[in-house]
């Protein structure tokens, strides 16, 4: 009797014991678009995948900017950064209008490498930029300046805005 | 008839005979260089007619305006260049026209297209805007550049303009050219600047007219393409009243699409 008792009350505490093993790895999106997908462990940020339109959004609803931003064909941002056409596999580009320096650029790349290069570029562009506008909108220095230009593992983000401290609550 | 006089007859005969030969030939042998050129008759009769030459691509320009035809697709671009300042830079961020090659930059004047080496050319050397224009045959260039300076004397304007164009047909001489005339501001950036102002752009575009004109160019009226019926840029379609939305350089792009002119076949 006591040894089926045991054996009984063994066996409850072994399911019980499998039971609060389990964990919700169900997928959450991020603030900043990203979705981890479900059943993985965190990625590390340098894992991190984005959703770039989502991304661009996100940014855009910063209101962080003066003029109007408006997309930009693939083909034209690769020729705008002068970026290798094998180096991204994704990106999102907003111009202005041409009145002030404010930009939106967002590059998936095929790996780190090409990453590396691509933020080269982008590094490249804002002292291309910081040229024309000095004599033609010296305004617009301030926020060239102040551009947040990040590589986050495959993904370099460029943004030319009013307030940077907006921008990166977004890109995480 | 005595055999004398027969023999007399025959003579006379003989000789007439031989004036006439004579001068039937002294007449076929007269030099046709010394034909009068003031006598049409007898240069029209002598001469050998001349083979029918193409005409040269300048004889058949009938002055820079520009005709309305049916719209031409992205193709007819693909022989293009186009150059200018930061409107241009915005017609190839907005336009969704890739075929052509493009010279611009932000602030661009025609000085600098003329001196500032900022491009990179073909061949991997720094080179100036009107150095890229001049590297390689286009089949038509377009240009756009003025409205940074148009605070500056207008006659001043011209001539370095001018200047800038001889440069560019005598190494494009069998391409047709666009002037593309200053574009259209908004009624408020009008009204409070005294340099752009549509008044300013009216006198530096009848200037950008008629330095096509003299040197056989087309002109481009960007004003009817892309004002609204006040003669003002649309607010709606800029945030300094100067440059455009995206939507207003599709606008542009149709315009060059319907208005160009025909490739000699």
């Amino acid at each position: 009797m006591f040894r089926r008792l045991s054996f009984a009350l063994l066996s409850v505490c072994l399911i019980a014991g499998l039971l609060c093993g389990c964990t919700d790895n169900t997928a959450k999106p991020s603030p900043g678009g990203s979705a981890e997908p479900a059943g993985s462990i965190s990625p590390s940020p340098e894992l991190k995948e984005y959703d770039l339109g989502g991304l661009a959004m996100d940014i855009c609803g910063t209101n962080a900017f003066s003029d109007i931003l408006d997309t930009v064909s693939a083909e034209v941002a690769a020729g705008l950064y002068g970026i290798e056409p094998g180096d991204v596999e994704e990106s999102r580009l907003m111009c202005s209008t041409g009145a002030t320096a404010e930009e939106i650029g967002l590059f998936k790349c095929t790996d780190e490498e090409a990453a590396a290069r691509v933020e080269a570029k982008a590094n490249d562009r804002i002292k291309l930029q910081k040229k024309a506008y000095e004599s033609y909108a010296p305004e617009e220095i301030p926020k060239l300046d102040d551009a947040v230009i990040t590589k986050k593992g495959a993904y370099v983000f460029y943004v030319v805005s009013t307030d940077s401290s907006k921008i990166k609550k977004v890109i995480k | 008839m005595t055999p004398l006089k027969n023999k007399k007859s025959f003579r006379s005969l003989i000789f007439f005979a031989l004036i006439a030969v004579a001068g039937l030939l002294l007449a076929l042998c007269l030099p046709t260089s010394d034909a009068d050129p003031a006598d049409p008759s007898a240069s029209d009769i002598l001469q050998s007619p001349e083979p029918d030459l193409p005409p040269s691509p300048q004889d058949s320009y009938t002055g820079p305006d520009v005709p309305e035809l049916e719209p031409v697709d992205d193709e007819f671009f693909s022989d293009a260049a186009f150059m200018g300042n930061s409107l241009v830079d915005g017609f190839k961020l907005f336009s969704g026209l890739a075929v052509c090659d493009y010279y611009t930059a932000t602030s661009m004047t025609v000085l600098g297209a003329t001196s500032n080496s900022c491009i990179t050319l073909d061949d991997g050397t720094s080179g100036t805007m009107v150095d890229g224009l001049t590297q390689k045959p286009y089949g038509k260039i377009y240009i756009l550049l003025g409205i940074n300076e148009i605070g500056g004397d207008v006659d001043t304007f011209g001539q370095m303009y001018a200047d800038m164009l001889d440069t560019i047909i005598a190494a494009q001489p069998e391409c047709d050219i666009y002037v593309m005339g200053l574009t259209p501001v908004s009624y408020e950036k009008s009204s409070s600047s005294d340099t752009f102002n549509m008044e300013r752009i009216a006198l530096y575009n009848e200037k950008l007219r008629s330095i096509a004109a003299e040197k056989r160019c087309y002109y481009l009226d960007l004003i009817s393409a892309l004002s609204g019926e006040d003669g003002y840029l649309p607010a709606s379609e800029t945030t300094d009243g100067v440059h455009f939305t995206a939507g207003t350089y599709a606008k542009w792009l149709d315009y060059l699409r319907t208005h160009y002119i025909e490739p000699e076949t």
